[in-house]
């Protein structure tokens, strides 16, 4: 369980987040919604701890992830994965070993084939060729890159994925296979919480959070936030059927 | 009334001058204090940590092995004719070897072969890092809970620590070759006999110096570097610029190192 406690942040002089309190509950796939041009990646990069909110918790299991020790830190990462949106390849590593560099980091004991079957298992799954990994992050097409950069949050078996737009930069037979994924993920009890503006990613989510100025505006599934009187989730709605239509 | 209030305004530009530089220490010393915890627990992400290493002593002793020989295959060179050209006989008075061991193993073998790091690696070094903040590969380490001070920099400090040190050694044996050869060309001696000229006027002091040197001037440059490279904030328009500063710090530094060192060791 995710349980975020009065985070206000602000980036320059963007407010990201106002004040903002909210339970993930475990195996809950939550889409995030607000204006395109407010920048809500940023919530899932705290939540990663990758950013230090300015105000405010973020626990998961219990855990403060920014204020903890470092060894239940530790421990916590290995359950939380990300998904960048682009970049966050390592550009001196081959591909093969920017799989391995977190299950080498978080799990340094395990035998190093099973992790190798466990690359190779996946990469069957997506259809993609072995060959792949040999190359560099910046030989690869912005597709491969961002299939890497999936592939790699999947491996370590994390319990929480974050995900900053995972359908951007794919073709639609990948899009499909990720969002088969996704769904064998929820099936399977991982908490995954995304942003996207794919109407399909938003309408397979069991809760929708919609944003806007930081603040939260109401919460529910895709098919009641279509109906909201809402004018701000209705503006927000139609904004994102008109980028997803590209995206989906 | 201007006139009252200029002193004023200089006094609080002043104060926001010192304020950012406080600032600015203040960063730098937590960064310090960052990369010796790092260190001591460097250790526990060995697996990870040993081809970053590997692979800087390979970029940075390795690569520059040739540009190296080189210039130390000139420094023992011009050493001998300069000294030939000022008085006759020079290669023969036991002045010489007392000057060799003075300038080449106190002080050019560090000093160059730390200018040469700088070009090559330090620039090196900044500008990777600063292009993995930009392409949000610091952020990856991140989210995986790696610390980019222990993958990245601590590995590199002691990359180059290696690379400088052994290359300061290389510097000195084939500058001292080089210079019994050019020797030979104005007045033969026995290899041994040059040898031993330049061994009797080698002091303990001056290996340490040379040692001490070497090293420091390795993790100088190593830790300003990435400094600078790990400073870049968002945009690749910031990466040159934190490389230019990267060079011209590490190089103000090594030489205020360099003459502190030198005064402590030999005048006090």
């Amino acid at each position: 369980m995710i349980q975020v406690n009065n985070l206000t942040h602000k980036v320059d002089s963007d407010l990201i987040l106002n004040n903002f309190s909210y339970k993930f509950n475990n195996g809950q796939l939550t889409g995030i919604l607000a204006p395109v041009e407010e920048n809500m990646p940023e919530l899932l990069r705290m939540m990663c701890g990758i950013t230090e909110p300015q105000q405010g918790n973020i626990y998961i299991e219990k855990i403060d992830i920014f204020n903890d020790s470092p060894e239940r830190i530790k421990n916590i990462r290995k359950k939380i994965s990300f998904v960048f949106n682009r970049g966050g390849l390592i550009s001196n590593l081959s591909i093969l070993e920017n799989l391995l560099l977190p299950l080498d980091f978080h799990f340094p004991d395990e035998d190093h084939t099973m992790k190798l079957d466990k690359i190779k298992a996946i990469f069957e799954h997506f259809g993609l060729n072995i060959n792949l990994l040999s190359e560099r992050p910046a030989t690869l097409h912005p597709q491969f890159k961002k299939l890497m950069l999936i592939i790699r949050a999947f491996l370590p078996n994390p319990a929480i994925i974050l995900y900053d737009n995972p359908l951007v930069d794919l073709e639609l037979s990948f899009k499909k296979k990720i969002i088969g994924y996704l769904y064998k993920l929820q099936s399977n009890g991982v908490t995954q919480i995304f942003v996207s503006t794919s109407d399909v990613l938003l309408e397979l989510s069991d809760v929708n959070l919609v944003f806007k100025s930081g603040c939260l505006i109401e919460s529910g599934k895709w098919e009641d936030l279509i109906m909201s009187n809402s004018i701000i989730t209705k503006n927000i709605i139609r904004e994102y059927l008109e980028v997803g239509i590209n995206e989906t | 009334m201007d006139k009252k209030i200029q002193p004023v305004i200089s006094a609080i530009g002043f104060l926001g001058f010192l304020r950012q530089r406080y600032v600015a220490a203040i960063y730098f010393v937590s960064f310090l204090m960052e990369v010796v915890t790092q260190s001591i627990s460097l250790y526990r992400n060995s697996k990870i940590s040993k081809i970053v290493i590997f692979r800087q002593i390979l970029y940075t002793g390795y690569e520059a092995l040739s540009l190296i020989s080189l210039i130390a295959i000139a420094i023992g060179a011009i050493i001998i004719i300069e000294g030939n050209s000022v008085f006759e006989g020079f290669t023969r008075s036991k002045i010489f070897y007392t000057i060799f061991v003075s300038i080449v193993t106190r002080e050019l073998s560090c000093l160059l072969t730390a200018i040469i790091i700088i070009a090559r690696s330090g620039t090196a070094i900044s500008t990777e890092l600063g292009n993995m903040v930009v392409n949000h590969e610091i952020d990856a380490l991140l989210s995986f809970g790696v610390s980019p001070i222990a993958y990245l920099v601590v590995p590199r400090i002691l990359g180059v620590l290696i690379s400088i040190v052994t290359l300061s050694i290389y510097f000195n044996a084939l500058s001292t070759l080089s210079g019994w050869a050019i020797t030979n060309l104005f007045s033969p001696v026995e290899f041994k006999d040059y040898f031993y000229g330049i061994f009797s006027e080698l002091n303990f002091i001056d290996i340490i110096a040379s040692s001490l040197k070497s090293t420091i001037f390795g993790f100088l440059i190593a830790i300003i570097s990435s400094y600078e490279g790990l400073k870049v904030v968002r945009a690749s328009t910031e990466v040159p610029q934190r490389t230019i500063k990267a060079v011209v710090r590490s190089l103000t530094v090594i030489i205020i190192a360099d003459a502190i060192i030198t005064v402590l060791l030999y005048f006090s």
